[in-house]
């Protein structure tokens, strides 16, 4: 009886391996066709797309000629909308994701007045309406992929959905919806609500958002400011860490009133941002971190230092060189390394006369400049 | 029944536990790999991984590269290392006492001279005769480490020792990391602060059109046997690996690539140098460490990220290859068997070490011993043969469901392979693998383990051929 079974579901299992790699290459097969489809399509959108966002329109209020290049176009995007459904049946979605891929690519290279008629090609397409449809997915992969798309599509119509996004239960997601916000509204119109609606920014999400808030640049340093006041300290720390990026002065003095109130981490990306702003009236509290207790926050004083390059902070760091553990020591040799030229006639000196690991940051730290020379 | 009998019946007994146990345990680690792939293939369909490239809240990387007689491949390799795409990384090429011109070669090619860059042995090693750096600025963050030879886990000790950021690469000198490999990588650590170490894939680069250390066109390889082990690769990474790093219970991430935290491999001591298998060495190690102490971590296999190797092609190359890969494994189970089905080393200790020693161990042995004991009871006239038939159909078609499974989640995920041709040539050496491929696999691991335990400890040598000598194509 037991050899019975086993040998029906040997059979039975034989077959479904069969079945699968018969699947496989036939799915392999339509994907390389659906594949040329695709490209034929595109080609085709190619030739149809570019012109309609060329086409001129007399030049007056700008309303006034986004209205008369939408009439202008009116006939040829009906024809082009019709398009969709004249092929066969089964190439249709393709011919979708054609014209939409096509659409993608020319909204990566257009900036300016075309950018919007883009943006309205998107719209009229249908595409805007199909992407906020997916924004409620139950599949998170399916939401955040839609979330993406509405950012290079660029339609305000999307703004109220994605603002509800920012608080899903997956973090791709929130991160997504957040990229794209900055995009529709800009850094100045959606960072604000972007710290104020996340709950936690990782280092990764960091990453992703601070492309677009250095590019910013000024504009995003009030937004910043107030996400210094979010209730989540992952966010209040991206906060800290992008003014430092940005140099903020701004932020001097919100940072120097609460730093004895803060947690061990933020201190250390404080620290440094302070450093960063370059502005000597903090220069008394690094002093005072460098001789802290706790090796991170010695390390990141010693580092704001070297950021600041106050000549007057050179005897210090020398000490510490020639006193301090080995990576606080490693950090001081790099922050004399940026005073020019004290730090390095300190670090000469160093080289000359100090021992053992203190020597060898120095002189490593003068081969480093030397080498920068040479390469220069 | 006599007494022969008697020990085939209990014999029989093992080996059908033996084989279920073994399915079942694949069966499971496949499936978990199968959601974890689909959920990986999904989430980076939404990233922009470009956006690492412009901002300067990356984690710098410091790319590892121990070199012993590379001399054939080491200069297209070191400009296709420092034209990665990474914000922040220096590369530390560690010339491990090359008898051949390696050293000579990367001096004239990057304009080297000696630096006097600081070497603090954090972790002790062979004596350091210099470090070299670049004069020109296109190449400012190269350094070459040049020491007395002491072995690979002595150079990558050595290269840690020098190495200046957070997380560390090590690979193979003689692969090529795809372009975006490290921001693929980096990403775990990013997006949560407990991951401790990631591990890439591995690809074939055999008959891949490899240009100016980048592989421009991926091919299967013409002979057969590198197309066996792009089975075995796929199922070890997709199939297998996948799903010990979904448990966390990842054992092995390889050498020729992977991602660590500085602090913590120093933590645990850098990697042991007398073994053969430190990869998997280390990373066993840091389990233990890190459970030791409680310490909440992760380990985590990306399937994305990829580093282009070239595998070997003749019988004796593979076989010195195998012997050392299971004379490693055996190494580290023994080194560690004080974490075996412990609680406190979680799944560590109750699920991967043992699985590792009952499958990846025994297991050769007891496929081997079924080699010999099948003809024996044939001869003495003890064989039933209509079980024997049946249980090695069984075995067969469970054998091809694995290697297909495999390729069926190359298929599902990033597809490398672009031609429908090469799927059904991946599909038929599945099928054939299982005859004479899979029994010299089992010999070599059995003589490994034989060789063990008499005492051979040394690595074997590897012929390469190079990707890049003018002609193209490896």
């Amino acid at each position: 009886m037991l050899t019975t079974v086993i040998i029906w579901l040997t059979i039975g299992f034989a077959f479904f391996l069969l079945f699968l790699s018969v699947w496989l290459v036939i799915r392999k097969s339509f994907g390389v066709l659906r594949e040329r489809q695709l490209n034929a399509y595109r080609k085709r959108y190619l030739a149809v797309i570019p012109p309609l966002l060329l086409i001129d329109t007399p030049i007056g209020p700008v309303e006034e000629s986004k209205r008369a290049w939408q009439t202008a176009i009116a006939f040829q995007l009906a024809a082009a909308a019709r398009s969709f459904h004249t092929g066969p049946r089964l190439w249709r979605g393709v011919q979708h994701e054609a014209a939409q891929s096509v659409l993608e690519e020319l909204s990566g290279t257009i900036s300016g007045e075309t950018r919007h008629r883009i943006t309205y090609l998107f719209e009229q397409f249908g595409f805007v309406r199909r992407q906020i449809a997916h924004l409620s997915d139950r599949r998170w992969w399916v939401r955040g992929e839609a979330a993406r798309r509405l950012g290079i599509m660029r339609s305000r119509q999307a703004v109220p959905a994605l603002v509800r996004l920012l608080h899903d239960k997956e973090k791709d997601v929130r991160l997504s919806a957040s990229d794209s916000l900055l995009d529709i509204a800009g850094v100045k119109g959606a960072l604000s609500q972007v710290l104020q609606n996340l709950t936690t920014i990782t280092q990764w999400m960091g990453v992703q958002l601070s492309k677009r808030i250095i590019a910013a640049g000024p504009a995003a340093i009030s937004p910043l400011l107030a996400g210094l006041e979010s209730p989540s300290v992952s966010v209040r720390r991206f906060a800290i860490r992008m003014l430092g990026e940005l140099r903020a002065p701004e932020v001097i003095d919100p940072l120097s009133t609460h730093f004895g109130s803060m947690e061990r981490e933020t201190q250390i990306l404080a620290l440094h941002t302070l450093g960063r702003c370059g502005d000597e009236k903090v220069l008394d509290l690094l002093l005072q971190n460098t001789e802290s207790q706790d090796v991170g926050i010695r390390i990141a004083a010693v580092m704001a230092l070297g950021y600041l390059g106050a000549p007057s902070t050179v005897p210090r760091l020398k000490h510490i060189l020639l006193e301090d553990r080995l990576p606080v020591g490693r950090a001081a040799a790099d922050a004399l390394a940026c005073i020019k030229p004290t730090g390095i006639h300190a670090l000469i000196t160093v080289a000359d006369t100090g021992t053992g690991h203190a020597r060898a940051l120095a002189l490593e730290q003068l081969d480093e400049s030397s080498l920068e020379e040479t390469a220069q | 029944m006599t007494p022969f009998e008697i020990i085939l019946e209990s014999y029989t007994a093992i080996v059908l536990f033996y084989f279920v146990a073994t399915s079942v345990g694949y069966a499971i680690l496949l499936a978990i790999s199968f959601y974890a792939i689909r959920d990986y293939v999904h989430r980076s369909g939404t990233i922009d991984y470009l956006a690492i490239l412009q901002s300067e809240l990356s984690t710098p990387i410091s790319i590892i590269a121990p070199a012993y007689n590379e001399s054939a491949t080491i200069v297209q390799n070191v400009h296709s290392l420092l034209s990665l795409h990474y914000p922040t990384t220096e590369v530390i090429i560690v010339n491990d006492g090359s008898k051949d011109d390696t050293l000579n070669l990367l001096i004239n090619e990057f304009a080297l001279r000696q630096s006097h860059r600081a070497y603090f042995p954090t972790i002790p090693t062979e004596e350091v005769l210099g470090i070299y750096r670049s004069t020109k600025r296109q190449w400012d963050s190269l350094v070459v480490i040049d020491k007395v030879n002491g072995g690979k886990a002595d150079a990558l000790n050595a290269g840690i020792n020098v190495s200046r950021h957070p997380l560390y690469c090590a690979i193979d000198a003689d692969s090529v990391l795809e372009d975006d490999a490290l921001l693929k990588a980096s990403r775990p650590f990013m997006d949560d602060p407990s991951v401790v170490a990631v591990g890439g894939i591995v690809r074939i680069a055999n008959n891949c059109v490899v240009e100016r250390g980048r592989v421009v066109e991926i091919r299967l390889p013409r002979k057969r046997l590198p197309i066996f082990q792009i089975i075995e690769y796929l199922r070890a990474f997709l199939a297998a690996r996948m799903g010990w790093s979904e448990i966390n219970g990842l054992l092995i991430i390889s050498g020729a690539f992977g991602l660590f935290r500085k602090d913590v491999v120093l933590a645990c001591g850098g990697y042991n140098r007398n073994t053969v298998g430190e990869d998997m060495e280390l990373v066993t190690r840091m389990h233990h460490y890190l459970l030791e102490r409680g310490l909440r971590y992760r380990m985590v296999f990306v399937p994305d990220p990829v580093c282009w190797t070239e595998v070997p092609e003749t019988l004796w190359t593979l076989g010195r290859q195998r012997n050392r890969w299971q004379r490693g494994l055996l190494d580290t189970i023994i080194l560690h068997r004080r974490m075996f089905l412990i609680p406190r080393y979680k799944q560590v200790g109750m699920l991967g070490l043992p699985f590792f020693a009952q499958f990846e161990v025994l297991g050769p042995l007891v496929e081997f011993s079924g080699y010999l004991i099948i003809p024996l009871s044939a001869l003495l006239g003890f064989l039933n043969l209509k079980t024997f038939i049946l249980f090695f159909v069984v075995a067969f078609v469970y054998g091809v469901f694995f290697s297909v499974g495999a390729v069926l989640l190359e298929e599902i995920s990033f597809r490398r392979y672009p031609r429908p041709a090469d799927l059904i040539r991946l599909l038929l050496h599945a099928l054939f693998e299982n005859f004479g491929y899979r029994q010299l696999t089992v010999w070599w691991r059995v003589k490994a383990l034989w060789d063990y335990f008499h005492g051979e400890k040394g690595w074997g040598a590897m012929q390469r051929t190079g990707f890049a000598q003018g002609r193209g194509r490896t």
